[in-house]
C-alpha cells in the first residue's frame, strides 16, 4: 500500500463514527476604523516603514527620479512581463510597484505576482517602494480576501513593512533578508 | 521514566541572571501578545472560528487533502505523500538526486526538525543551510532551536558574536545585533544566489485552490524559492484548511499571537511554480493519524505553532527550550511528543504546573493543560512513570488517607523548618529547597488556630 492510502485509509478510520463539526459562521462585525488612512498610516510606522500621502502618481515617478545618482532604481508596470537577469536583481536599490488591496488593521498591501516584474525582486531589493490607492485601503483581513483571488496567479504576497528580525537577544533589527527599507505612497487621487 | 528535563532545567538555571533574562524577555513577549489581543474587539470570537475550523477540517481531513492534492495538481505542483519521518526524508534526497544538487537552503520548517532532516542529507552528502537568522545561528553551533518562533532566545548576543566570528569571520567581540545581522545577510545573501533548491515549512495550505501560504519576517523563505529552480515545502498532514477566506482568521491570530505583531511582515501565498521551475509539496504523516484516533488528544493537532504557550509557561520561561529534549518544546510540544514516542518523552507532560495559562492563550482553544493530565494518566498506567514518582505517591497517599499521620507529618515538617533551617534549605536532602527558599513556618496549623479559636466567636 502506498504511503498515500495508508495515510488517507488512517484518518478514513480516525474519523469514522464521529459527529462531524460543521463549518462555523463569521457571526461577528470584524473592526472598523473612522479613519482607515490615519490607522493605515500609524500602524505602518510603527513596523518600522515610511508613509507619504501624496497627489497622484507622477509625483511618486518624481522621488524615484530625484533619487541620489548611483542608487540604481526600477519601476514596475502593473500587468507588464518583464524579464531580469538574476543577477541585475540583487544590484537594484530602490524598487517601486503597485499594491492592489492595503489593510488598516495591519499594515499589510497584496502584491500580487503580475505587478512585482520578477517574484524575486520584491525581496532582492534594498528599498522596497509600494504604492496604493487611497480607495483600496479596507479595514481589516477579512475584507481584503473578499477583494483578492489568491490563486489567480502563480503568487501573491501580503507585505506588511521592511524585513525584521529580533532573533539576537530580541533586539529589533529592520533589515534581515529582505529590503531594509520601505516606502509606501498612498494616492489621493482616484486612480 | 528519565527526569531529562528536570536535570537538563537543572543545568539552565545553574545561571541566575540568564534564567532571569530568559523568564523577562518571554513574559515581554506575552505582554506585547496581550496589548495586540486587546486591539480586536473580536478576538474572543476570532479564537472560537479558528478553533472550529480546524476542527471541520479535522473531522474531514480525507476529503480536504484529496481535493487539496487534486487543485495542487493541476496547478503544476508535485504530491508526495510520507508515512514516516524517514519516507519524508528520502523523498527530499530523491529530488535533490535527480538533479544532482549537492546544496539546499532551507528556511524555517519544525516538520523538518522533528523528521531530522539535516543530519539526513548531511549524512548523505547534502550541504544544508538554514537561513532564518535563529536557525542559522544554532545551526553553526552544533545546536537544535530552542523555541519554535525565537529559535536563539537562549543565547545573548556575545554568544552570537563568538558564533560568527568563529564561522563568518566577523568582528571580535562586535556585539551589535545590528551588525551581526548584517553579516549573516551578507553571508546568506551569497547562499541564496548559488543554491538551486529551496526547502519551505507551511503555515496553511488552501483545499480549494492548492495554495501553500508560509509566514516569515526576515524574508529568506522568499528570497530562498524565488532564486532556486526547485521549491520543496514539507507539511504535516493537519495544516489544511478549506478555503482562501478562512485564511484571514488565521492570518489575524497568528503573529498576534506569536511575537505580537499585528501580522507578520511576509505572507506569502504559492500556487503555481514560475515557468521553466518544480515545486514539490510532501505531505507527511509521521504518526499525526494516531493522535487523530484518540479523542483525548485529537485537539492537538489544531496547533498553528505561534508559540504562545511557549512564552506564558512559568515552567518553559524558567527551564528553557533544550530541557525539553524535543524538536518542539513547551507546553504543545509535551502534548505532542509522547504521541511520537512515549517511553522516551514520559517526562515532558510532568514539565507542567497545570497552571492552565497555555490554554488560555491558545489561538485555537486547545485544552493543553487537560491534555497535560492525561498524558501523566497514560503514562503511569503504562508504567513509564520515574520510580521516585511511584513511591513517593504511595507515602502521599498513604498520609493524605489517614488523618492522624497528615497532622503527625504536618508537624513534623514545621518542626524541622523552625528548629533545623539548614537542613530543610539543603537541597541535597530536600529537592523542594534546590533554587528555592523555604517558606517561614506558622506556629500551628489551620486546625490547630481553628479549634482554639472557634469558641472566642
Amino acid at each position: 500500500m502506498s504511503a498515500r492510502e495508508q495515510i488517507l485509509e488512517a484518518i478514513t478510520r480516525a474519523n469514522a463514527n464521529r459527529n462531524r463539526t460543521a463549518l462555523p459562521a463569521f457571526s461577528y462585525t470584524a473592526i472598523q476604523y473612522t479613519d482607515l488612512v490615519a490607522q493605515f498610516t500609524e500602524v505602518l510606522e510603527r513596523i518600522g516603514a515610511a508613509v507619504t500621502v501624496v497627489d497622484s502618481l507622477p509625483v511618486v515617478k518624481q522621488w524615484l527620479q530625484a533619487l541620489p545618482i548611483g542608487k540604481a532604481s526600477v519601476y514596475i508596470q502593473p500587468n507588464l512581463m518583464y524579464s531580469f537577469d538574476t543577477a541585475y536583481l540583487y544590484q537594484v536599490d530602490v524598487a517601486a510597484m503597485h499594491g492592489t488591496i492595503a489593510v488598516a488593521e495591519n499594515g499589510a498591501i497584496w502584491l500580487p505576482e503580475s505587478n512585482m516584474g520578477n517574484r524575486m525582486l520584491p525581496f532582492s531589493t534594498q528599498q522596497l517602494v509600494l504604492i496604493i490607492a487611497q480607495q483600496d485601503i479596507v479595514h481589516n483581513m477579512q475584507e481584503a480576501y473578499q477583494y483578492i483571488d489568491t490563486s489567480a496567479q502563480g503568487y501573491g504576497v501580503f507585505i506588511a513593512g521592511p524585513s525584521k528580525t529580533a532573533d539576537i537577544e530580541q533586539s529589533l533589527v529592520i533589515g534581515a533578508h529582505g529590503p531594509i527599507a520601505m516606502q509606501v505612497f498612498i494616492i489621493k487621487q482616484v486612480l | 521514566m528519565s527526569l531529562a528535563h528536570a536535570n537538563n532545567a537543572a543545568k539552565f538555571i545553574a545561571n541566575e541572571e540568564r534564567t532571569n533574562w530568559h523568564d523577562d524577555t518571554l513574559w515581554f513577549i506575552r505582554s506585547k501578545r496581550d496589548n495586540a489581543a486587546a486591539s480586536l474587539p473580536e478576538w474572543e470570537q476570532l479564537r472560537e472560528i479558528a478553533s472550529t475550523i480546524k476542527a471541520h477540517t479535522l473531522d474531514h481531513l480525507e476529503t480536504y487533502l484529496i481535493e487539496f492534492e487534486a487543485n495542487a495538481t493541476k496547478n503544476g505542483v508535485q504530491i508526495h505523500w510520507a508515512n514516516d519521518a524517514l519516507e519524508h526524508n528520502a523523498i527530499v534526497l530523491n529530488i535533490l538526486n535527480a538533479t544532482n544538487i549537492k546544496q539546499m537552503v532551507k528556511s524555517k520548517s519544525m516538520l523538518t526538525e522533528e523528521c531530522h532532516l539535516n543530519q539526513y542529507l548531511q549524512a548523505n552528502g547534502i550541504q544544508v543551510v538554514d537561513t532564518d537568522l535563529g536557525e542559522r545561528i544554532v545551526q553553526l553551533r552544533n545546536e537544535i532551536p530552542s523555541h519554535i518562533v525565537l529559535p536563539a532566545i537562549h543565547l545573548k548576543k556575545q554568544d552570537v558574536s563568538e558564533t560568527f566570528h568563529q564561522h563568518l569571520q566577523s568582528q571580535k567581540d562586535n556585539n551589535d545585533p545590528t551588525y551581526l545581522t548584517r553579516v549573516a545577510r551578507e553571508h546568506l545573501r551569497e547562499h541564496f544566489f548559488a543554491s538551486k533548491v529551496a526547502l519551505t515549512g507551511v503555515n496553511f495550505a488552501v483545499a480549494s485552490t492548492g495554495s501553500i501560504v508560509v509566514c516569515t519576517n526576515e524574508g529568506n523563505a522568499d528570497l530562498g524559492v524565488h532564486t532556486a529552480d526547485i521549491h520543496i515545502a514539507s507539511m504535516g498532514i493537519e495544516k489544511l484548511i478549506p478555503k482562501p477566506e478562512h485564511l484571514s482568521t488565521f492570518l489575524r491570530l497568528l503573529a498576534r499571537s506569536a511575537t505580537g505583531q499585528p501580522i507578520t511582515t511576509y505572507s506569502s501565498h504559492f500556487t503555481k511554480p514560475q515557468a521553466g521551475k518544480q515545486m514539490h509539496v510532501i505531505i507527511v504523516n509521521n504518526k499525526r493519524t494516531e493522535q487523530l484516533a484518540q479523542d483525548d488528544f485529537r485537539s492537538s493537532l489544531k496547533c498553528i505553532r505561534c508559540a504562545a504557550c511557549f512564552n506564558t509557561c512559568p515552567v518553559y520561561r524558567r527551564s528553557g527550550g533544550h530541557s525539553y529534549h524535543t524538536a518542539i518544546a513547551g507546553p504543545i510540544g509535551s502534548i505532542l511528543s509522547p504521541n511520537i514516542d512515549m517511553k522516551a518523552n514520559a517526562d515532558l507532560p510532568f514539565a507542567s504546573t497545570l497552571c492552565g495559562s497555555c490554554t488560555n492563550v491558545c489561538p485555537v482553544k486547545i485544552d493543553i493543560h487537560n491534555q497535560l493530565w492525561k498524558w501523566r494518566q497514560r503514562i503511569v498506567q503504562e508504567g513509564y512513570d520515574a520510580t521516585s514518582k511511584k513511591v513517593a505517591m504511595k507515602g502521599m497517599s498513604v498520609v493524605l488517607a489517614n488523618p492522624k499521620w497528615y497532622r503527625l507529618t504536618g508537624k513534623l515538617g514545621r518542626w524541622m523548618i523552625k528548629y533545623f533551617p539548614s537542613l530543610a534549605n539543603n537541597p541535597y536532602l530536600n529537592v523542594w529547597a534546590k533554587q528555592r527558599n523555604m517558606p517561614k513556618v506558622p506556629d500551628a496549623s489551620f486546625r490547630e488556630w481553628y479549634i482554639k479559636n472557634r469558641k472566642k466567636v
